[in-house]
């Protein structure tokens, strides 16, 4: 036991001499989690609208002024040359125009067919198809509204009344917050703790220590400890951050997140080890790290994008993705609730992954000393 | 003249060692060419918002033949898949907290009876917005789809829209990400490579060495980074062979407009990494540095998932020092809508300004190494 703590406390001096080392622990970590609940919204409001109104009637003013008093709607043009519309969404000044015709007024009195004309730059196609929804239910609302001037009638058809559960406001920042926990400690532990024995080798300090009565063991666990527990530290300073700042609820326990946070680290570590077993200098196990772990992590665990979008080869690769399952685990308890009995499979997975590489790393470890 | 040939002459040198260098480093060499190629095949076809296929379930309380009708039309369109039919709130509900559905539709008793007597009748929708992109879409889809079944049970035609979408008619997310994906892919694979060169002399302590050449520390930056624009103008112009073969996406601007951001966005990139090389102590600081102002940044802040016109005001500021902000925004215009030069020149312009400024950073961080 004595020797492990050689080491650590060996580790952390080394660590602390890095004068980068310790901001970049604990307040890049902070930083990020601030600028990701802030950024990650895909809530579209204010998309820019170019108006077009040939008619210029009472109620073709009327149906304009619904679209720009929503607040999804922002009026930047309005005008009555047709030429200027493709020159406007070209220059991305406005991303949708609502063309309303000559005699709309006239024929919707009469109850005549009337079309309105609607243009949407579908470059964003998120956006797009957002905004087209928003168009589509306000003009609606103004057709029925309109219509049951001329002819009464109480019937308005069906009515959906939604109700969004677990995240009431649709907040971006709610979804993205919690998942900065599953990346940071991939990052941190991963990358750090397979660095930190490379450098050893790297600079032949590492068959300095193994003549030394420290055992491989020992000398791996010391290596490691500093960075489980920092991967702790920087996971209560984000629940905190999450909770306090954001306002994010924590429906479920956390202690339970802890407790398979844990299971996760072990498989980070497992990683770490992997890579200093297979990288011969620190920037081949970064850039091995960046590659095999951190880009995937990002990309295919479904933190940003949605995993069953993704095509059946890639959807059956993200199986080794294990913060696939550990996103689940902590939006699971954090947004829904969840408890042992939900997340049981997923946390099971990502105890089997965890064991798995990190036996058969420590394996390749001992081997190679 | 003559200082200015021997200027150009000296850039070359160093140019040349870097070459021989690299090539000798031939598994480097391979990486930053095809690197970027992979990354994009692999994460091209991962990555779309698109929404579709999202399982729902239906507790259906009427039973009758409009409620079936009702579920069925929902259940053909590609934006909906019904996964099962529940007989009570707490059976959907487990489905729902499970995630294997993403919203649950409760048809109340007497559906068809008020459909019939053309009294008003709602709904009632439980969606999990959890992923809070995916909630929003879905809601405004499901709005979307009762406003038209409610038409067409109404069989009033009076009002009509007719829709016209440019550029992306099909509103494929994918295309809207890979010119975005480019722009990331090039900002990592460009400021790493470079972000080690420096920091790794440094801790062998050879970078002593350099400064006793004659050697000007403005030769020796744009000689050393001369390669790798070379190398990185090549990996693009496989990215964009493969984006354009693979993923179908055309370019309708001008390849020369292209080329010309390329190379300013490239230099730019390089040139951080660069700098980073020339802050860090150590290669592990400046692989950190490198991640939190390259990767991060240019997932998040650039524009390439996220609008920038939705961040705070505050957040805004900071996408200004973001370089692949103004390339993303510049390769989507000019892939995507074939805009000309007047809709993203100030783009260009602080894509330039931008890479003079770091030039001028790392010309003095190296006269400090100097003393």
């Amino acid at each position: 036991m004595r020797k492990i703590l050689f080491i650590i406390v060996k580790e952390l001096i080394q660590l602390r001499r890095d004068r980068m080392m310790f901001p970049l622990l604990f307040i890049a970590p902070i930083l990020q989690l601030i600028i990701l609940g802030y950024v990650a919204n895909i809530d579209v409001k204010n998309v820019k609208i170019g108006i077009f109104d040939f008619d210029s009637s009472f109620m073709s003013r009327e149906l304009v002024r619904d679209f720009t008093s929503s607040e999804y709607f922002v009026e930047k043009s309005y005008s009555r040359d047709f030429k200027e519309i493709d020159k406007l969404i070209e220059k991305g000044e406005v991303s949708m125009a609502l063309i309303i015709p000559k005699g709309f007024e006239r024929r919707l009195s009469s109850g005549n067919p009337v079309n309105v004309q609607i243009i949407i730059d579908g470059t964003d196609a998120t956006v797009a198809t957002i905004a087209m929804n928003y168009s589509s239910q306000i003009l609606t609302k103004f057709y029925i509204r309109s219509f049951s001037k001329s002819f009464p009638s109480k019937f308005n058809g069906i009515r959906l009344e939604s109700r969004v559960l677990y995240n009431p406001e649709l907040k971006g920042s709610h979804f993205m917050v919690p998942a900065v926990i599953t990346l940071l400690l991939t990052l941190i532990i991963g990358v750090l703790s397979s660095m930190a024995i490379v450098r050893e080798r790297e600079n032949g300090t590492l068959e300095q220590l193994i003549v030394t009565p420290i055992k491989p063991q020992h000398f791996i666990l010391g290596k490691i400890a500093p960075f489980v527990l920092i991967g702790y530290l920087d996971i209560t300073l984000i629940i905190i951050v999450a909770i306090y700042w954001f306002k994010v609820p924590v429906k479920g326990s956390i202690p339970l997140l802890y407790l398979f946070s844990g299971f996760y680290i072990l498989y980070t570590v497992g990683i770490g080890i992997f890579l200093s077993t297979i990288s011969k200098t620190q920037q081949q196990a970064m850039i091995t790290a960046m590659f095999f772990i951190f880009l995937p992590s990002i990309l295919l665990s479904g933190f940003i994008f949605p995993v069953e979008n993704m095509p059946r080869i890639i959807k059956f690769f993200t199986n080794f993705v294990p913060l696939k399952f550990f996103l689940e685990i902590v939006r699971g308890i954090f947004l829904k609730g969840s408890g042992f009995k939900e997340l049981y499979d997923e946390a099971f997975f990502i105890f089997l992954w965890g064991i798995a590489v990190l036996s058969f790393s420590l394996l390749r470890f001992r081997k190679k000393l | 003249m003559l200082k200015r040939l021997s200027l150009l002459s000296s850039i070359f040198a160093v140019s040349k060692k870097e070459f021989i260098q690299l090539r000798r480093d031939w598994r480097f060499m391979f990486s930053l060419l095809f690197i970027p190629a992979i990354l994009l095949i692999l994460y091209g076809y991962a990555l779309n918002f698109d929404v579709k296929n999202v399982s729902f379930g239906v507790i259906d309380f009427d039973r009758s033949e409009i409620s079936r009708d009702f579920v069925n039309s929902l259940r053909v369109s590609e934006y909906f898949k019904l996964k099962d039919y529940f007989y009570d709130y707490k059976e959907g509900f487990s489905f729902l907290q499970r995630g294997e559905i993403s919203f649950l539709l409760v048809i109340p008793e007497g559906f068809k009876r008020s459909m019939e007597r053309m009294e008003n009748i709602s709904i009632q929708c439980f969606i999990d917005g959890s992923n809070s992109n995916k909630g929003t879409i879905v809601l405004g889809y499901l709005n979307a789809y009762v406003n038209y079944f409610n038409h067409k049970f109404l069989k009033k035609e009076f009002f009509g829209v007719s829709l016209r979408i440019y550029y992306n008619q099909k509103l494929k997310t994918t295309n809207f990400l890979i010119p975005g994906l480019i722009g990331f892919i090039l900002m990592i694979t460009t400021v790493l490579s470079t972000s080690l060169s420096v920091v790794r002399e440094k801790e062998r302590k050879t970078l002593e060495q350099l400064y006793v050449t004659p050697l000007s520390s403005l030769e020796f930056s744009i000689g050393k980074i001369l390669p790798y624009i070379v190398i990185s103008l090549l990996a693009t112009l496989i990215i964009i062979l493969f984006s354009k073969f693979l993923f179908g996406i055309d370019i309708r601007g001008s390849y020369s407009l292209l080329f010309l951001s390329t190379c300013l966005y490239i230099s730019c990139t390089l040139l951080m990494g660069f700098l980073i090389s020339t802050i860090a102590e150590t290669q592990r600081t400046a692989f950190l540095l490198a991640i939190l102002t390259s990767l991060l940044p240019s997932i998040l802040l650039s524009g390439f998932i996220f609008p920038i016109e939705n961040m705070p005001k505050i957040i805004q500021f900071i996408t200004y020092f973001v370089p692949a902000r103004y390339y993303i925004k510049s390769i989507r215009y000019i892939v995507l809508k074939g805009a000309s030069l007047c809709s993203f020149s100030y783009e260009i312009l602080s894509l330039l300004i931008f890479s003079f400024l770091l030039l001028i950073l790392i010309l003095r961080r190296m006269r400090l190494g100097l003393k």
